[in-house]
């Protein structure tokens, strides 16, 4: 996927026929929660934050839901994907690429936790095999389209 | 004509202690670094939430990458909160911390 142009608003990338059956593959993983939920703070005292807490699980299970339905939306609209002799041209408004990132990133930082988080603090290993392999695969998919709909912004 | 009795009004002074602590600047926005999320995807949210330069974007983004962590903003609990949630909408490995 390679952009292309900025059109009357919208950013134009053009992905080959494989990337977009591979994009609708990637994207059809979301929301993919595998992992407890994000901390607010790593030092304030359960007391301290549980409302600001709470608070953040909810904004983001709500934001995850509200992610799916546009993504639902998106991935039906028939000219959303447009056909050429080199495979598709996508037309993205700019808070679409934006949730698009967002969803992307959260499908590529889940596989990770899913994988055990290799390459972290402990330098842990993972090795690539019949059950990691999907894993490993979205997570270099999710990076692919996302370094694609950065070149722009 | 009777005099209207002015009502006592008691200051709540729980309530301005948690407001006074919401809104003195007492937290720090900080950033944690991961071997996941692309370096130019991370300039590009510290821009998108912050609002800042590409420059500067980039200074903090390498100051996670290098130093394991950055402090992005001091700010009140409230204003800290948001932040916070701004940036783990996308994906970020942020926290707020007592000054």
């Amino acid at each position: 996927m390679k952009f292309i142009a900025l059109e009357a608003g919208q950013y134009i990338f053009q992905t080959g026929k494989s990337e977009k059956q591979w994009l609708c593959q990637v994207l059809h993983l979301y929301p993919l929660v595998g992992v407890a939920p994000q901390r607010i703070s790593k030092t304030a005292t359960s007391a301290e934050i549980e409302e600001s807490q709470r608070m953040l699980n909810e904004a983001l299970a709500e934001q995850r839901a509200e992610n799916r339905r546009l993504l639902e939306t998106m991935l039906n609209e028939p000219d959303r994907f447009r056909e050429n002799q080199d495979g598709y041209r996508l037309a993205l408004e700019p808070p679409q690429v934006e949730w698009l990132l967002q969803i992307l990133n959260d499908i590529r930082l889940n596989c990770w936790q899913i994988l055990g988080s290799p390459g972290a603090q402990d330098r842990r290993y993972v090795e690539v095999n019949e059950r990691t392999a999907p894993y490993y695969w979205a997570m270099e998919m999710c990076a692919f389209f996302e370094t694609a709909l950065l070149e722009p912004l | 004509m009777a005099e209207t009795e002015m009502p006592v009004v008691l200051p709540e002074t729980g309530h301005e202690e948690q407001t006074k602590a919401s809104l003195e600047p007492g937290y720090l926005v900080v950033c944690w670094d991961d071997p996941v999320n692309l370096m130019d995807y991370v300039t590009h949210v510290f821009q998108v939430v912050f609002g800042w330069n590409k420059g500067k974007a980039e200074f903090h983004m390498l100051q996670v990458h290098n130093l394991g962590k950055s402090v992005l903003t001091r700010e009140s609990l409230e204003k800290a909160e948001h932040y916070v949630h701004q940036l783990q909408r996308y994906s970020l490995h942020a926290t707020m911390e007592r000054d």
